[in-house]
């Protein structure tokens, strides 16, 4: 057993993370994979404040969590690996980690990108990683909690090309 | 005087500042602002740094958030390092009314002190507070 779930999501370490998926897959481990949150004191222990008990949480680089997952660190633990973009997740991929599937929970709307669904909105760079992944083989649903029905990635890209054809075509 | 924000998930911070107000009547320097599913920290970023602007008082500002480690709290920590504040976690009504009644008298950390006093002492079983008295 090593990672269980590897999750995409802007607000990384919140309650639907931990109330949802540390709960449902009782994970033991957490690790956010993030640069800027590895560098930062503040961001790191805040999120240590967020984490129940009994649950290790570990801030690293998107590299060093690569390595450690590729090495099997984690092995013999209920991990779950946040990343707060599908940049990172892919970036996690190409540095080595054995990704076969990515819970896709939530990228929130900001401008310059189009809403998919409520909890998902994605720009040109979030569709072309989630793209690349998808061509490395690797599974991506789209879930904010366990028991929500999940929705295939791929089919939700090409609602969002449709969308945004329609975006760049609106006079400004 | 202190002023008060509260921020919460959903519409949860307004209902409480609506019905606090419905009980110790209408406050000058409270704000209550919400998360929704599809809000990007961002645009609660945003929204914080305009109700600071607004309601900046140099006796400082008490704010109030749901959960501890949920997004409210998160963002209220990353954004008040450095400003003359204190975080109140598990708001409730109670703790609500107490800051604005107390809010007048008390500096600010004593003022996040006895609102958690309070907000404590109102978690209760009243059934077994009633038995003790034998009733």
């Amino acid at each position: 057993m090593g990672v269980s779930l590897l999750r995409i999501d802007d607000r990384l370490v919140h309650g639907q993370v931990i109330e949802g998926w540390v709960k449902s897959l009782r994970v033991t481990w957490l690790i956010v994979a993030s640069d800027s949150v590895a560098a930062d004191d503040t961001q790191r222990a805040l999120y240590c404040l967020a984490v129940p008990h009994g649950i290790r949480l570990e801030c690293l680089s998107v590299v060093e969590a690569a390595q450690r997952w590729r090495e099997g660190c984690w092995n013999g633990q209920k991990t779950l690996v946040l990343v707060s973009n599908p940049r990172d997740a892919f970036r996690l991929y190409e540095a080595g980690a054995p990704i076969t599937s990515v819970n896709v929970g939530g990228l929130h709307f900001r401008e310059g990108r189009v809403q998919v669904l409520k909890a998902l909105s994605l720009d040109e760079t979030d569709v072309r990683d989630l793209k690349d992944l998808a061509e490395k083989g690797v599974l991506l649903e789209a879930r904010p909690l366990p028991l929500d029905e999940p929705v295939d990635v791929v089919a939700l890209i090409a609602r969002w090309q449709v969308e945004h054809e329609a975006m760049k075509e609106q006079p400004r | 005087m202190i002023s008060v924000i509260v921020v919460t998930h959903g519409q949860f911070g307004q209902e409480l500042v609506r019905t606090a107000e419905n009980i110790v009547g209408r406050q000058e320097g409270v704000v209550a602002l919400g998360i929704t599913p599809e809000m990007g920290i961002e645009t609660l970023a945003k929204a914080l740094d305009e109700t600071l602007v607004k309601l900046k008082s140099e006796q400082g500002v008490l704010f109030f958030v749901d959960m501890l480690g949920g997004t409210p709290c998160n963002t209220v920590l990353l954004k008040t390092k450095n400003l003359l504040s204190e975080v109140v976690t598990g708001v409730n009504l109670y703790m609500l009314i107490s800051s604005l009644t107390h809010r007048s008298e008390l500096n600010l950390r004593d003022l996040a002190l006895k609102v958690c006093e309070d907000g404590r002492k109102a978690i209760a079983l009243p059934k077994d507070l009633l038995a003790q008295r034998g009733a």
